[in-house]
């Protein structure tokens, strides 16, 4: 306790301790000289004083003497005031022997007044001096000489106070001489504070610490200091480069969190400068990474949003380590700021991305699961990705089947179908379109329907009538429901000549807004042309006998006729009527093959070389004419036809070889046989007539050709037909060659059947 | 005496026409098909001519008058076709090809000598 208060009261420096050492040594040294030389003053005074009353005695004790002896008192008592005259007595008496006194007072008061106990020390020190006057042995009285202590004491007390004010004028000059050299020498010492300021800004250097005077025992500890101070800068710079070299912002804090270093980086999170920073609280400097934090404490990778950092908000990592001083406290702190935006932002936006994927694939998900509850692909997983790839896969597999029956149907389809979608815009284009139309998908995908018309019609033939797309769909809008639209044709030129039937439907929904459906009617017109042809043309065929018997039976009301010319105008039209009902007969004939397409015959298996001679022999060839040749026939050849359709087959194939070789000549029948599978026999029938030529032949089988361009042979241009329609309904066909002006061969072609099974040889012959 | 030229294919129509006009005192010519009938027409200049339509051969009754119409020795000369064809757009195919008249057939006797009288000058 007493040590702690020693210290305590000892001066905190240097410079002060060695001052309060001297101040005190020279203190004491002259108060105890003051207090010697007082004494020693006391003492010598005090003898003085004596000696001075015994000196002051002797020499006034002749006249006193003298005087006693004379009686002469006056003169003792001017002598006696006399000798008190600047004195240190108070008073001079003479006392005789009678008691009588002659006393010389002085009541002088000195010119400082002294204290009291000195005045008292000085009294009980002296004692008078009483001097007895004889005078020759005979006693006249006693001198007495009463000292004036206060008069001593003023004198003691003013010398005093003139050596105390001499000492103390020592003391502090003594003082302020020795104050200039302690602070010169030993304040070197406190530059090492500045020296300490200037290495933490960076500026120390050595000669800082290297003043001329500085004593050699500083020089040293400074040269130390400096060197120290010199590698510790090298390093601090190193480190201030490495520092400012890396993109982190870090700062280094005291022991109490105040900047001691910002790298650059550091320095623009802060958005101040290094020089601002220094010394700052970081807790001011950085209060978005303290809020709420213990600026002291350590801390790895917290994430801290700096809001507007010159001008843009900055998201930092950030990491505060403690560096432990020795004695196991923080003695420093570093805070690193990692400025990860970029990486935040990038976070930010794949996690707005996953989540919104997340949503997108759950919405995905319902919409899929939406889709397959109307089909037989049930998919039940918790992992929606899993779940969806399922319900995608099974849904794209029903779609691709889909899509090839489509296209199958499509590819298939002999009609045409163009889609338009919302726009009118041709998106899809069947193959049948292109393949009807000449038009490649290419040249209309995409294109809008006033350019499909366009295409249409540069195709068109002279005659084309089709309205286009607005006037059908004005009908398909404007007519009742349950009425069908009118009928449209489409007459192409080319590619090739064509009618086709445009339908027109209006889609219902967003991404079909019409269906063109072409239909190829070519035959069908070219087939409703024949009939209408053929109506016209056998009505033109009945005309012309109609003609002979309407005018010859006129001829003969109205004119005279000669019995010869009667008999000719009677056998005419009796010809001619013979000729209508042929006509009449052959036109039923024909309408009643193709009406029933053979479902009215009636097959069996029969032999041609036992047919063929039993036909010959029935038909009755023309007059003049011999019958028809047959070739030799070596073994039986069945054919499964209809008895009486092959029956008029062959004869009306007869009936045209004598008709059409009518300079006569043979005609051959013959069997021959055919290659191919199944095999074919054939019945040829050789003229040696007028022939065709090669445009007769092909017109051959026409209804109503007739290849006699004369007129001069009977026909109704019919019978070929009903050969052509009899053979091709037996599953055989026609052939002809012809030469004109040589004849023509007509073959029936009829498929051989193999074998014949036993029961229907057995019903054959039965 | 007129001079009348009948060209036509089948021999019974040929006859009955022949026996309808020989009772007016015309010179009446035949002809088979178109080739022989323009070639007759072009040798007789005849003063009327009856003309079948549909004719074997390679021209037929409307190519023919055409090409008798075409002559300027023959422009004048009156055609009859004679036709089993009656529709509206034959007539108008006979009235392109340039002739007079049109008889369908059957036709009467009596109508075809009147058309015939319409149309011959009466000068002789």
């Amino acid at each position: 306790m007493k040590h702690l208060l020693s210290l305590r009261l000892l001066p905190r420096s240097l410079v002060g301790r060695v001052f309060a050492l001297y101040t005190v040594t020279l203190l004491a040294f002259v108060v105890g000289g003051l207090v010697l030389f007082y004494r020693y003053q006391f003492t010598v005074e005090l003898e003085e004083a004596q000696l001075r009353a015994d000196t002051l005695s002797g020499v006034i004790m002749p006249t006193i003497s003298d005087s006693a002896v004379i009686g002469d008192y006056d003169t003792i008592h001017r002598t006696l005031e006399r000798a008190l005259l600047h004195s240190s007595f108070s008073m001079a008496s003479f006392i005789d022997m009678q008691g009588g006194v002659v006393r010389a007072p002085r009541n002088e008061r000195p010119e400082v007044e002294p204290p009291r106990w000195l005045i008292d020390e000085v009294a009980a020190r002296l004692y008078d001096t009483n001097q007895t006057v004889n005078v020759g042995g005979r006693d006249y009285g006693v001198l007495r000489l009463s000292f004036a202590p206060e008069r001593i004491a003023g004198r003691l007390w003013e010398q005093t106070r003139m050596a105390l004010v001499l000492a103390l004028f020592s003391v502090a000059g003594g003082l302020m001489l020795i104050r200039f050299p302690l602070v010169r020498w030993l304040g070197n010492l406190s530059r090492i504070q500045d020296f300490e300021r200037a290495l933490q800004t960076g500026q120390a250097t050595p000669e800082m610490l290297m003043p001329e005077d500085a004593p050699t025992e500083f020089r040293a500890t400074f040269e130390v200091l400096g060197r120290t101070a010199q590698s510790l800068q090298a390093q601090r710079a190193q480190a201030a480069v490495t520092l400012s070299a890396i993109a982190d912002g870090v700062f280094t804090l005291d022991g109490q969190g105040r900047v001691v270093f910002a790298n650059p980086a550091a320095c623009a999170l802060a958005d101040r400068s290094l020089v601002e920073l220094l010394g700052q609280p970081v807790a001011e400097v950085m209060p978005a990474v303290y809020r709420g934090v213990d600026p002291l404490s350590s801390w790895t990778g917290r994430r801290v949003t700096l809001s507007s950092v010159q001008g843009r908000e900055v998201v930092v990592d950030t990491t505060q380590s403690s560096i432990l001083g020795s004695d196991g406290r923080a003695a420093a702190h570093v805070l690193a700021c990692r400025d990860i935006s970029e990486q935040h932002a990038l976070d930010q936006r794949l996690r707005a991305e996953l989540q919104s994927r997340a949503t997108a694939l759950i919405s995905l998900r319902q919409v899929l699961e939406g889709l397959i509850r109307h089909t037989a692909v049930g998919v039940d997983g918790a992992d929606d990705i899993e779940a969806v790839s399922m319900m995608i896969f099974g849904l794209v597999s029903q779609l691709q089947e889909r899509g090839e029956q489509l296209d199958a149907i499509f590819a298939l389809s002999p009609d045409g179908f163009v889609s338009f979608d919302s726009r009118r815009r041709a998106n899809y284009v069947s193959p049948a379109f292109s393949r009807l139309t000449g038009l490649a998908e290419k040249q209309v995908l995409g294109v809008d329907e006033a350019a499909i018309e366009a295409m249409l019609r540069e195709r068109f033939t002279a005659s084309a009538s089709w309205r286009g797309f607005a006037a059908m769909r004005h009908d398909l809008i404007e007519s009742a429901a349950d009425t069908d639209p009118r009928r449209e044709l489409i007459d192409l030129a080319w590619p090739k000549p064509r009618v086709l039937e445009a339908g027109l439907r209006l889609g219902t929904t967003h991404a079909i807004s019409q269906v063109l459906s072409l239909r190829d009617v070519t035959h069908e017109t070219e087939v409703d042309q024949m009939k209408s042809e053929f109506l016209s043309t056998a009505a033109h065929e009945l005309r012309t006998p109609m003609a002979s018997i309407y005018g010859f039976s006129e001829l003969m009301m109205r004119r005279k006729l000669s019995p010869d010319q009667q008999a000719e105008v009677i056998s005419t039209i009796h010809r001619q009527s013979e000729l209508m009902i042929t006509i009449v007969n052959e036109l039923l004939d024909l309408a009643r093959i193709e009406a029933r397409r053979g479902k009215d015959f009636t097959f069996e298996v029969i032999d041609l070389s036992t047919l063929l001679p039993e036909l010959l022999r029935d038909f009755k060839a023309p007059h003049e004419r011999g019958a028809p040749r047959l070739g030799p026939i070596t073994k039986s050849i069945w054919v499964r036809v209809d008895r009486n359709k092959i029956h008029q087959a062959i004869g009306n194939v007869l009936v045209n070889a004598y008709k059409y070789s009518p300079q006569g000549g043979a005609i051959d029948v013959d069997l021959v046989r055919g290659e191919g599978d199944p095999a074919m026999v054939g019945i040829s029938v050789r003229d040696h007539g007028i022939g065709l030529t090669a445009e007769q032949l092909a017109r051959v089988g026409e209804r109503f050709y007739r290849a006699d361009a004369s007129g001069s042979i009977p026909g109704t241009g019919l019978g070929i037909s009903i050969v052509k329609e009899i053979i091709e309904l037996l599953g055989g066909r026609l052939a002809i060659a012809s030469v004109a002006g040589q004849g023509t061969t007509v073959t029936l072609w009829l498929p051989a059947t193999h074998e014949l099974t036993t029961q229907e040889a057995v019903m054959e012959h039965a | 005496m007129k001079s009348i030229l009948i060209i036509e294919d089948q021999p019974d129509i040929r006859r009955l026409i022949c026996w309808a006009l020989e009772f007016e005192g015309h010179a009446l010519h035949e002809a088979a098909n178109g080739e022989a009938g323009l070639a007759a027409a072009r040798a007789i200049r005849p003063d009327l001519i009856l003309l079948d339509v549909m004719m074997p051969g390679g021209l037929d009754g409307l190519q023919v008058c055409a090409m008798l119409k075409a002559d300027p020795a023959l422009a004048h000369v009156p055609v009859v076709l004679l036709t089993a064809r009656a529709q509206d757009s034959d007539r108008e195919a006979g009235r392109q090809a340039g002739a007079n008249a049109y008889l369908v057939k059957p036709f009467s006797p009596t109508a075809l000598i009147d058309t015939v009288k319409s149309l011959l000058p009466h000068s002789g």
